[in-house]
């Protein structure tokens, strides 16, 4: 009896009580991104969140032929009870498998990068070698179980030619639920962008942090937050507004005053592909249309977006005029319009954390200059 | 919202001050004080926007001295400002949210006390 192992774990892990002759079928389980010096030990964890896909890597193989079609398709991942068998997510044509209810387990086949894949604390994730597919394949794992109910025993069971079921009993797969990982920090840093050109000559007066406000009236500034390890989906919305999304921009007058031209506008820029600024639409409607209308049209993009980044623009102007629109659009914009945005992010880890941004109180100095990070 | 005028340079507060109201107003230091004019004066809660423009006459009262200048802050307050300092200073950032728009110095026989200030406001 012969048998051609793909690595060196194979005499250890290989279900050798099945060979009988060189027609028997040999497997190896291994897990993606838990790597193990020990063969017989796969130890795995996730978060409860359904946030991730733990790969369980399957090689199977025949010293002396092929591994049969229906034999792969034969794969199933059972409980430790060795009969229940593991659900399958359905894979649906332009979506993400989704195990929906909380509690349970799945797998599926595709690896989907909704999905974070599930790893250990060195992050060393297998790159999938495609040029040596035919010599496995992967079950990705899915779970909803909270971290409290302990590790769960999984079982590989393949079916062979002859229609005997062999379950991998040597190599149990044994899965932890951790904690969610805790949100990531967010930093956040200014660039002077356009219109900060008056600088004090040495000498002059002492220098003071606050003269690039107080002797450029007409600015434009981004404030860049980045996420640390990324977002999918950042949502913005007004300190006051439920739902996920709302109004995108602040408006601060200097004086709330129907006679005030002196105005800070914000707009934002959440994704790459942008080429102009994002301004609240409803500054552009009709009634807002006459004072803030033209001045926000197409403004582009100064420089790039870096990974990881969104950026809050806040534009100064001293030539805006209040009176220009109705009394009722005024009001609001001396209100709500003054106030904090709450953005909302998502990443791949499955958290959803906020950070508010915002000016300091109105009727002080620099009150619609420098925004700052708000705890919410 | 107010300008403190004094002839100390060490002064904080003082009885001698005019208020600033909505639009445009004019205030006679010289006559306050009883001849003499300012020589120095401080902001106090000034509002963004509000200029002042502040004059000396000479002795025939027809050739001044003058400088003009913008409050920058929400509610600027100032240290005491030596009006000279501020005669020969540069058109440009004078102290932490006081702007020197403009100025006109008739250097003859100068003069450089307050003799009458006025205050544009338009809010």
């Amino acid at each position: 009896m012969e048998n051609v192992s793909p690595t060196s774990l194979h005499n250890a892990s290989a279900e050798a009580h099945l060979l009988t002759n060189a027609q028997t079928l040999n497997c190896e389980i291994t897990l993606d991104g838990f790597p193990s010096t020990n063969a017989s030990e796969r130890r795995g964890s996730m978060y409860a969140n359904g946030a991730q896909q733990l790969a369980i890597r399957v090689k199977l193989w025949r010293a002396g032929g092929v591994v049969s079609p229906e034999e792969w398709d034969s794969l199933t991942l059972l409980y430790s009870d060795k009969k229940t068998e593991v659900e399958v997510l359905p894979i649906k044509d332009g979506e993400p498998p989704l195990l929906a209810v909380s509690g349970k387990w799945a797998y599926t086949s595709i690896r989907s990068a909704v999905y974070e894949q599930a790893h250990d604390g060195s992050s060393q994730v297998n790159a999938e070698a495609y040029s040596d597919a035919w010599t496995y394949r992967v079950l990705h794992l899915h779970s909803t179980v909270s971290e409290t109910t302990g590790n769960t025993d999984f079982y590989v069971c393949v079916t062979d030619n002859d229609g005997t079921k062999h379950i991998m009993n040597t190599q149990p797969i044994s899965i932890s639920i951790k904690n969610q990982p805790s949100p990531p920090p967010i930093g956040m840093m200014s660039k002077n962008i356009e219109g900060f050109d008056y600088t004090t000559d040495p000498g002059e007066s002492e220098f003071n942090e606050t003269y690039k406000y107080d002797y450029n009236p007409v600015t434009q500034e981004y404030f860049i937050l980045s996420i640390r390890g990324g977002f999918i989906t950042c949502d913005v919305k007004g300190r006051e507004e439920t739902g996920t999304q709302g109004r995108c921009s602040i408006v601060r007058f200097e004086r709330d005053h129907i006679t005030e031209r002196v105005c800070t506008v914000t707009g934002v820029v959440t994704s790459r592909n942008q080429k102009y600024i994002t301004f609240d639409p409803q500054l552009y409607n009709s009634d807002f249309n006459p004072a803030f209308g033209s001045r926000l049209v197409e403004l582009p993009i100064h420089g790039y977006l870096d990974d990881n980044t969104i950026v809050i623009s806040v534009h100064r102007f001293n030539d805006i005029s209040i009176s220009s629109i109705p009394e009722n659009c005024q009001k609001e914009i001396f209100g709500k319009w003054g106030d904090d945005l709450t953005l909302t992010f998502r990443n791949r880890q499955g958290n959803t954390f906020e950070q508010m941004v915002s000016f300091p109180e109105k009727k002080q100095n620099y009150h619609r200059n420098a925004l700052v990070r708000k705890n919410a | 919202m107010r300008i403190y005028f004094s002839n100390d340079p060490d002064f904080t507060t003082s009885d001698w001050y005019h208020d600033i109201v909505t639009g445009s107003t004019e205030y006679n230091v010289k006559q306050a004080s009883g001849g003499k004019g300012a020589n120095y004066f401080r902001l106090y809660k000034v509002p963004s926007g509000c200029e002042f423009r502040l004059r000396s006459y000479m002795a025939d009262k027809l050739i001044t001295n003058s400088t003009l200048i913008r409050a920058t802050n929400f509610e600027t307050t100032t240290g005491v400002i030596d009006y000279f300092s501020l005669l020969m200073h540069p058109k440009r950032a004078f102290a932490p949210g006081v702007f020197k728009l403009h100025d006109y110095l008739f250097l003859v026989e100068p003069e450089y006390n307050i003799h009458k200030v006025e205050v544009t406001f338009n809010i």
